[in-house]
């Protein structure tokens, strides 16, 4: 086996690592991700990583049980939490079903998928900013802790962020267009006209460092994988 | 490296153990008839799904041809009544059909095929009585059988995971049966 010297190693191909590792690469260093989950596949191309979704999407169809995870495998080398393991956990006995061991007293009720992409393979897409006082918790409300660092001092990092997975923090990106008086209805009639506006919600072709409103695309809750996702970062 | 996955779908299923079935229209006419009176959904609102094949197949796969002839036997004979009221029509199926032990249980799984696009795995006295196929597992017949439940229409919303209204689609009123009918 060859030896390889990197300049740095990523450790999980999800929303943080992707994003670390594409950043790092395009500066020019060399990157090794290391991935717990390559046994579910990842695809380095845009026609195959859409396959790859379309059959986790199969799959979900299929499942009995529509929880976050019925969409993707459980792997034996890089097994995930299930909300479908979920036991009440009694005394001091713990919840050993699936992958956690639980010991309470609450258990953790949500689950994770082990696969490339993280995170973001089954998220919501929406991702909310912490208000500049989160940061304070101690000093202004007299509970938890305060943070080493401020708003301010994460602020360019969150633009950076928000502007790679696509999601808007602009508060007037926080309303939604108003919806009475068939503002949509409009729309259909008048479609060169399609007033767009973004949404702190992660859509494809949006641009919310640049101000524009989502003009390009087309009518894009009618596009396939609209929302981000890293496996194509990766 | 590749992705790697195969999706079993219901055509793989009836076909699983190397038997491919021939389906005679007749049957065929007899199943869509009675899927139209069991579930209140026309012809075209069936036959739009595309799964009129697929669960045909299911269901001769779980209960075998001789109950199968049985079943459209009296499909065949509601159909030769079509021309009574409604009203005797119901009472025709609800005494003939789903207050029979053998065909009763059936007929209810025909409904949940078409309404959520799920085999229902027949209650226990019925296996005991009349046999247990293989195929008879609680299961989604395909992914598309999923997204074409009629559950969906008749609530008139979408698949969780599919068929997504689109952005804004939460501002228009929900449409009155009348409307959709």
């Amino acid at each position: 086996m060859t030896e390889r010297e990197y300049d740095v190693v990523v450790v999980g191909a999800g929303i943080s690592g992707a994003i670390v590792a594409k950043t790092l690469s395009h500066a020019g260093l060399s990157v090794l991700v290391l991935e717990a989950g390559l046994d579910a596949g990842i695809a380095l191309d845009g026609e195959a990583a859409y396959q790859a979704y379309q059959a986790y999407l199969s799959t979900y169809y299929q499942r009995l049980a529509k929880v976050p995870n019925a969409g993707y495998p459980n792997l034996p080398v890089a097994p995930s939490p299930d909300v479908l393991d979920l036991n009440p956990i009694n005394g001091i006995t713990p919840n050993t079903n699936g992958y956690f061991v639980q010991a309470g007293p609450l258990p953790f009720p949500s689950d994770y998928a082990r696969v490339p992409g993280g995170t973001t393979m089954h998220w919501l897409g929406t991702c909310l900013r912490m208000l500049p006082n989160d940061f304070q918790l101690r000093t202004r409300y007299g509970v938890g802790v305060d943070w080493p660092i401020g708003y301010d001092e994460l602020r360019p990092y969150y633009k950076m962020a928000e502007r790679e997975i696509g999601v808007s923090a602009n508060v007037e990106d926080q309303r939604y267009p108003h919806t009475d008086s068939g503002f949509f209805v409009s729309d259909a009639r008048a479609p060169a006209e399609l007033p767009r506006s973004a949404i702190p919600q992660s859509r494809a072709g949006h641009d919310p460092c640049g101000g524009q409103p989502i003009a390009r695309g087309g009518c894009d809750s009618h596009t396939a994988r609209a929302k981000f996702n890293a496996e194509p970062t990766v | 490296m590749p992705t790697t996955f195969d999706i079993l779908g219901g055509s793989n299923r009836s076909t699983r153990n190397g038997v491919f079935m021939d389906i005679d229209q007749d049957s065929l006419d007899q199943f869509l008839s009675l899927s139209v009176r069991l579930t209140g959904f026309d012809r075209a609102a069936l036959l739009g799904t595309g799964l009129l094949e697929e669960y045909y197949r299911q269901i001769v796969g779980v209960i075998g041809e001789a109950i199968s002839q049985e079943l459209w036997g009296v499909a065949r004979q509601l159909s030769a009544r079509a021309c009574e009221n409604s009203a005797q029509l119901e009472v025709a199926i609800r005494r003939e059909l789903m207050a029979s032990p053998k065909l009763g249980p059936v007929a209810r799984n025909i409904v949940q095929l078409w309404y959520w696009g799920a085999w229902i795995e027949l209650p226990q006295a019925w296996r005991d009585q009349y046999g247990t196929s293989s195929e008879d597992v609680t299961h989604f017949t395909s992914a598309a059988a999923y997204q074409h439940g009629l559950i969906w229409k008749a609530m008139r919303t979408h698949p969780q995971g599919a068929q997504q209204p689109g952005f804004g689609s939460w501002s228009l009123k929900p449409r009155s049966p009348e409307e959709t009918a």
